[in-house]
């Protein structure tokens, strides 16, 4: 027997087989049919789910966590102006304390007797005889 | 009619055209109908769920190579479990029968008892299966499905080389055991 008079031999055997069960497995190909097509029916409806889902979950996020966001950035905000005004504070009582060591040393000065409306006097007095 | 439940329609009418040969060649590898069912199954589902919006032209060689694929893999997993049952038989568990020798995998030889052929389709659906699962699938694709080399090279994921030598092979061993039973 030849390669052809097999192959087409074994194809009529196949065939006339597969004939032969077509009724006897008709119902159970509908089903498996069916569920295949139910599968890719269902399948954008099921993303379509799933989008949706996500898309709420992405904006209760937001609506839950943004008011946070804001009420951390104020505080780091506030933190930041008042750390900034401790700073300036600083600032100012360096300068005062600079102001009242200038202060103290005047005071000094007038302490010594060198106030200058005393020596005025003396001055006054001396000149003026 | 909607696009989508027309698409579904020619969906239906593609597998329809399909289904047995495509049951049938996984019955030769699996050896029963109801594991071959369940690779039609998902098969048909992959092909319905990722590719439906396709060309519809383009069905027939996706819906191979999604059939070949399942058919790998039940091979692939049919071959870790024959090694999981040599290693439990090994240690002292108790065997477990052969799944291909069940009475229940032989049932859709019954329907073909009954006509004149059957005794040459027995010993055919015996050849076939003996194969080794590459060249019993060229075989069915070339001889059966009519696909030529290419075709069955891409439905098959290997070169046009490797399809036809493939194909040789299995018509040579098909040609040793059926020479005696066939005219």
């Amino acid at each position: 027997m030849n390669d052809d008079d097999l192959v087409k031999q074994a194809r009529e055997l196949l065939d006339a087989e597969q004939s032969a069960r077509a009724h006897e497995l008709a119902a159970r190909f509908a089903h498996t049919r069916r569920a295949a097509l139910d599968a890719a029916d269902a399948e954008p409806a099921t993303e379509r789910v799933w989008w949706l889902a996500g898309a709420a979950a992405c904006v209760l996020a937001a609506v839950l966590v943004m008011p946070g966001l804001q009420e951390g950035a104020g505080r780091d905000k506030g933190e930041a102006m008042i750390s900034q005004q401790a700073v300036s504070n600083d600032e100012s009582a360096a300068e005062l304390a600079e102001l009242l060591d200038s202060l103290d040393l005047l005071l000094f000065f007038d302490e010594e007797g060198l106030d200058s409306s005393g020596q005025d006097d003396v001055l006054d007095d001396e000149w003026l005889g | 009619m909607s696009d989508q439940a027309a698409a579904i329609s020619d969906l239906n009418g593609f597998l329809k055209s399909v289904e047995a040969r495509a049951l049938r060649r996984a019955e030769f590898t699996t050896g029963n109908t109801d594991d071959a069912f369940d690779i039609l199954q998902d098969a048909m589902i992959q092909l319905a769920q990722k590719y439906s919006d396709r060309d519809p032209a383009e069905w027939a060689p996706l819906f191979a190579r999604i059939l070949q694929n399942r058919i790998h893999d039940w091979g692939r997993r049919q071959k870790l479990r024959r090694a999981l049952y040599w290693f439990s038989s090994k240690t002292g568990n108790e065997e477990v029968s052969e799944p291909l020798d069940s009475a229940a995998g032989r049932q859709y030889l019954e329907p073909v008892a009954a006509q004149q052929t059957a005794g040459a389709m027995r010993q055919l659906d015996a050849a076939i299966r003996r194969l080794p699962q590459r060249q019993q699938q060229v075989f069915l694709l070339r001889a059966w499905e009519g696909m030529d080399t290419a075709a069955t090279a891409a439905a098959m994921g290997v070169s046009a080389g490797s399809v036809k030598t493939h194909y040789s092979r299995a018509l040579e061993k098909l040609r040793a055991e059926l020479g005696d039973y066939w005219p």
